[in-house]
Formats: structure tokens, C-alpha cells, sequence
């Protein structure tokens, strides 16, 4: 990624699409610590996070949810939830306390599964529901730690038509928590509705950016980067 | 509202007392045993004590945290030789003393080695617990003076418990192994069952996830794994007060072996498995040594071939599922433990 600058503001949902190997997911990595920045500077809420590991990043309020499901497969969804209510809490250290009789962040995964309509799944072992509700699981799990800015990359991805649209219902949802998003597409029409202000990558650059009701107007642009020709 | 919804997920008592039946039925066997068998049969069955503890240990960082250590018979060899030379050697008789000073001193080296092991993962987290496993042993060789070679310390009383007018046989020694080993299982299932269990286990199967979500994935790998060499240290140390004698080979890549096949042969996603992996170790032992003393490794080659052909998984999870056909009946899919 080469002279990549932008940033989200409170309450903004900001998507970044482009092709495959357009750099979306580097930029994530890059975002979230995987990867060490070579140049350039990060600032999450005014501070600089360029040089911090991710856990670090996750404490002062980042959340990212993956391209590809990292759910833990042979355990329940109820216990997918766990690691992910107990990160923020001094909890996550306690070594001889049952991890099922902590009630309130039970509570708390119950409340998170049931925006998902997840709950009634609960005692389901997370490789048996459907790839759709794997999505929202992660989403939830994503929740869990109370972010301030949520990475989602790609959650439209290899998702039915109407799954895609109950997503976009749960995007709606985090933006009325006013949690910030950014969000890596590949499906235009989906970041088009979800997003508020639109970047189009192309080999590690930004090469557009505007509103996405703009971007619906302007033809040239469309068809250049996105293979769309008309309105 | 959690409390409430939670009901179906709580169990009535009755089916409580059908899960629990399994532990009291394991408890009494363990129990009872030792009473009913001759002097010979109680040392060995102590072994399957010692060694238990020792497996439960490896199975912490393997099985529950995914670092396979190729050298963890280094801190059962220092629990053993620690405990060795503070009674033989600096004559302090009171177990309470010595006993926990040869945890502390094992759990100070685990910590050591661990910062130098956990900075690789995978395959070279094994060979660098190999090369530290061999340290241990080539300084138990050389270090003479104080470990007196190849030749083993030997003379190591059993624990002095500070109880006037008690004196050790076998099978008291053998209910204080089991009373030991009832304690590191209580404490180990807490651990896992614990935030800190579940922690590792995430860390086990996704750790960049865990790391996204705030977990300090190394931090959580240190803790398991000075844990881990905590309980296998005590399992040395038992060892040695159990022999007598405590041998360089003691803490070799023979033990690690041996520790790692009981582990495997157990499994190691039941918690209860690596115990199993030492009955049946121990036991097939001794067998061999009194039938085919000479055929000892190709047997337990054999054992091992036979365990990741026919029981993937490991024998504990097998015995899991046949517990969950009796108690649901044959064919039943509830509750089914997946490999």
C-alpha cells in the first residue's frame, strides 16, 4: 500500500472497495497490527498506534472481524462467545473460577447472540449452523470487546442474496450505536448501501473517492473501476 | 434474565449423579485397588500415579494450549534431581521444606526456558524444547559434583511428613501419590475450565483471532507453560522419592517420549485421557518386562501404531462415547463428542 490517507469519524461508516489483490486486506492487517507499517502513521482516536501490538489495539477499542470464519469450531456457540466477553475484564487471568458461572457476561453473550438471533442456537457446536450464521457469530464475537471503531472485512462474502441483506441490517444496527465502521468489499452494491463515503483501491492506491450516491452519478468513474457501464 | 434463560442448560440432580458416576466410579477403583493387590502391584500402580501426573502436565500445553514440548521430561528431571540433592546432599529432611523449594526451583527454570522456547512456534518450539531437554540432561551428566553423573543419586528417603510415629509402606505411599495426584487434577480441570483455560484453548485453535479480540496470546502461552512445568516437576519429584534413585536418564528424550505416547495414546482433547495413556503405558510396561523384557520398544512401537490407526483421538475419547451411548442410548447424537 503506497500513500493510503483517510480517516472515520464517529458515527461514520466508510467502505473501501476494489478487485481482488487490490491491497483491501493488507490495509486491514496494517490497521490492526498484523502487519508492521514500513512508513507512514496510524492514530486511533489521536493516538498513535502505529508501533503497538494488536492486543493493545483491541484494548483501546479496535475490533475487526476476518475475511475467512475464525470461530472455534468444535465448541458451542454459546463458548465461541466466552474468550470474547471476558478479553476486557480482569477476569480473563482467573484461573480457578468455572468460566460458566460468571452470570453477568453470560448476560452479555446472551444479549449479543440474541441481536443475532444466534441464542436459540446456543448449545450448537459452531461447525454445525449455516456458513450465514458463522458470519453473524463473528460479527457478534467482534461486538463482544465494545468496540469503538469495528474492521469488518468482507462480510458480505459468499453469503446468499438474503443473508447479504440481514447483514446490511446489522451494519445499520452498530450505526446506531454510533460505533464507527470500516468496512473492505468486494460486492460494490452492498458497500454502496451500506456506507456513508466510499474509497476505490486499485494496486496498493486509492485512485477515487466520493459519496455514494456520487459515485452512482458519475459514469466514467463506475465504468473504469468498478466494470459497471450505465447508471 | 441470565439466570433464567439459562434453565435448559442446567441439569437436573439425577442426571448430575449419572455424569458424576464416571469420577466416583474412577475414585473408587483407584482406591480400592492398591488395598486388594499384592506389595508389587501397589508400586507399580503407584508408577501409574506418578506418571499420570506427569501426562496431565504435558497435556496442558499440548492438548489444551497446542505447543508440543519435546523435552518436557527436563523439568520432571529437575523436580527429581532438586528434590534428590536438597535431602541427600544439604540433609533437609521435612518434606514441607524441600518438597516445595523443588517446585519453586522448577518452576523457576520453566520460566527461564520458556522465554527462549516461546519466541518460535511449531515445528521449531519442539526442536527448541528438545535442544532445552537436553541441556537439563547433559548438565545432570557432567555436573558431578553435584548430581553425581551418569551414575544417579541415589538414597533418596521417602518424604519425611513431620507426623510423629508414622512410618511409610508401600501402600501408604501409594494413597499419598493418589491423594497428590487427586489434588493436580482438581487444580489442572479448574485451569482449564477457567477464563484462563478457555484462553488457551482459543489460543490453541485461532490465535491471530485472539489476538484481535485483546488476548496477549504470548502472556497466556508463558503462564501455561511454567504451569505445565510446575505439575510435571512434582510428578519428578515423586518419581524420585517413589525410586530412591534419580538417574540423568530420568530427564532424557526417552522420558519425553514416553510422556508424549501416553499422552497420545490417552488424547488429548479429553481432559481425563492422559491419565488413561499412563495406565496403560505403565501397566503394558511391566507386563513386558516380566514376559519380553528385550522387546519393550517394539511393543510400545506397536501400541503406538495401533493407537493412531484404530483409536484417533485417543482411547479417552473413545470411552467418552461409549459413556454417552450408555447413558443416551445406542445411536443417540446428543451430546456427542466430536474428534
Amino acid at each position: 500500500m503506497q500513500d493510503v490517507s483517510f480517516s472515520v469519524e464517529i458515527g461514520e461508516k466508510l467502505a473501501i472497495i476494489g478487485p481482488n489483490g487490490a491491497g483491501k486486506t493488507t490495509l486491514f492487517n496494517l490497521l490492526n497490527g498484523q502487519f508492521k507499517a514500513s512508513d507512514g502513521r496510524i492514530y486511533l482516536f489521536n493516538q498513535d498506534i502505529t508501533n503497538i501490538s494488536t492486543q493493545r489495539r483491541a484494548h483501546l477499542g479496535q475490533a475487526r472481524s476476518f475475511q475467512m470464519n475464525t470461530l472455534f469450531p468444535t465448541l458451542t456457540v454459546l463458548d465461541n462467545m466466552q474468550p470474547a466477553v471476558h478479553v476486557l475484564k480482569p477476569s480473563r487471568f482467573h484461573m480457578f473460577r468455572s468460566i460458566t458461572s460468571y452470570d453477568d457476561h453470560i448476560t452479555k453473550a446472551q444479549k449479543l447472540l440474541e441481536t443475532m438471533a444466534l441464542w436459540e442456537k446456543r448449545e450448537d457446536l459452531a461447525q454445525d449452523i449455516s456458513y450465514g450464521e458463522q458470519r453473524k457469530l463473528e460479527i457478534a464475537f467482534s461486538l463482544a470487546s465494545e468496540p469503538k471503531l469495528m474492521l469488518l472485512d468482507e462480510p458480505s462474502e459468499g453469503l446468499a442474496p438474503i443473508i447479504v441483506k440481514e447483514v446490511g441490517k446489522v451494519i445499520n444496527r452498530l450505526k446506531k450505536r454510533r460505533i464507527p465502521i470500516l468496512l473492505v468489499e468486494q460486492n460494490p452494491p452492498f458497500a454502496l448501501k451500506a456506507a456513508d463515503y466510499v474509497y476505490i483501491t486499485s494496486k496498493g492506491l486509492i485512485v477515487y473517492e466520493s459519496t455514494p450516491d456520487e459515485l452512482k452519478d458519475d459514469v466514467e468513474a463506475k465504468g473504469k473501476y468498478l466494470g459497471v457501464t450505465g447508471r | 434474565m441470565g439466570g433464567i434463560a439459562l434453565e435448559p442448560i442446567k441439569r437436573s440432580s439425577q442426571e448430575q449423579l449419572v455424569r458424576l458416576l464416571p469420577y466416583i466410579f474412577g475414585l473408587l477403583l483407584f482406591t480400592m485397588f492398591p488395598l486388594l493387590v499384592p506389595t508389587y502391584l501397589q508400586t507399580m500402580i503407584t508408577k501409574v500415579f506418578v506418571f499420570a501426573i506427569f501426562a496431565m502436565s504435558l497435556n496442558l500445553i499440548w492438548g489444551y494450549t497446542g505447543l508440543t514440548s519435546l523435552g518436557h521430561a527436563a523439568y520432571f528431571g529437575i523436580g527429581g534431581y532438586v528434590y534428590a540433592i536438597l535431602v541427600t546432599r544439604y540433609g533437609i529432611e521435612s518434606f514441607w521444606v524441600s518438597g516445595p523449594l523443588s517446585i519453586l526451583a522448577t518452576g523457576l527454570v520453566a520460566a527461564a526456558f520458556g522465554i527462549v522456547a516461546l519466541r518460535v512456534t511449531g515445528v521449531y518450539f519442539l526442536l527448541v524444547t528438545l535442544a532445552l531437554g537436553r541441556l537439563v540432561y547433559y548438565v545432570a551428566v557432567k555436573w558431578r559434583s553435584m548430581t553425581q553423573g551418569s551414575d544417579g543419586i541415589i538414597g533418596i528417603a521417602l518424604p519425611n511428613l513431620g507426623l510423629p510415629g508414622f512410618t511409610w509402606n508401600a501402600t501408604y505411599f501409594c494413597f499419598f501419590v493418589l491423594f497428590v495426584l487427586i489434588i493436580c487434577y482438581i487444580l489442572l480441570y479448574l485451569i482449564v475450565k477457567s477464563p484462563f483455560g478457555y484462553a488457551l484453548q482459543g489460543v490453541r485453535d485461532q490465535e491471530p483471532r485472539m489476538r484481535c479480540l485483546g488476548y496477549n496470546t504470548w502472556l497466556y502461552k508463558y503462564i501455561a507453560f511454567i504451569i505445565a512445568g510446575i505439575f510435571a516437576g512434582i510428578a519428578g519429584m515423586l518419581f524420585s522419592q517413589y525410586l530412591g534413585v534419580f538417574h540423568p536418564d530420568h530427564t532424557g528424550v526417552a522420558m519425553s517420549t514416553v510422556v508424549l505416547l501416553m499422552v497420545i495414546i490417552g488424547g488429548t482433547r479429553m481432559f481425563f485421557g492422559p491419565i488413561i495413556g499412563a495406565i496403560v503405558i505403565v501397566l503394558l510396561e511391566y507386563f513386558a518386562s516380566l514376559y519380553m523384557p528385550a522387546r519393550w520398544p517394539m511393543l510400545l512401537g506397536a501400541v503406538f501404531v495401533i493407537a493412531v490407526m484404530f483409536l484417533r483421538g485417543g482411547i479417552g475419547i473413545h470411552l467418552v462415547r461409549l459413556w454417552e451411548k450408555v447413558i443416551n442410548g445406542y445411536g443417540s447424537v446428543k451430546g456427542c463428542v466430536p474428534l
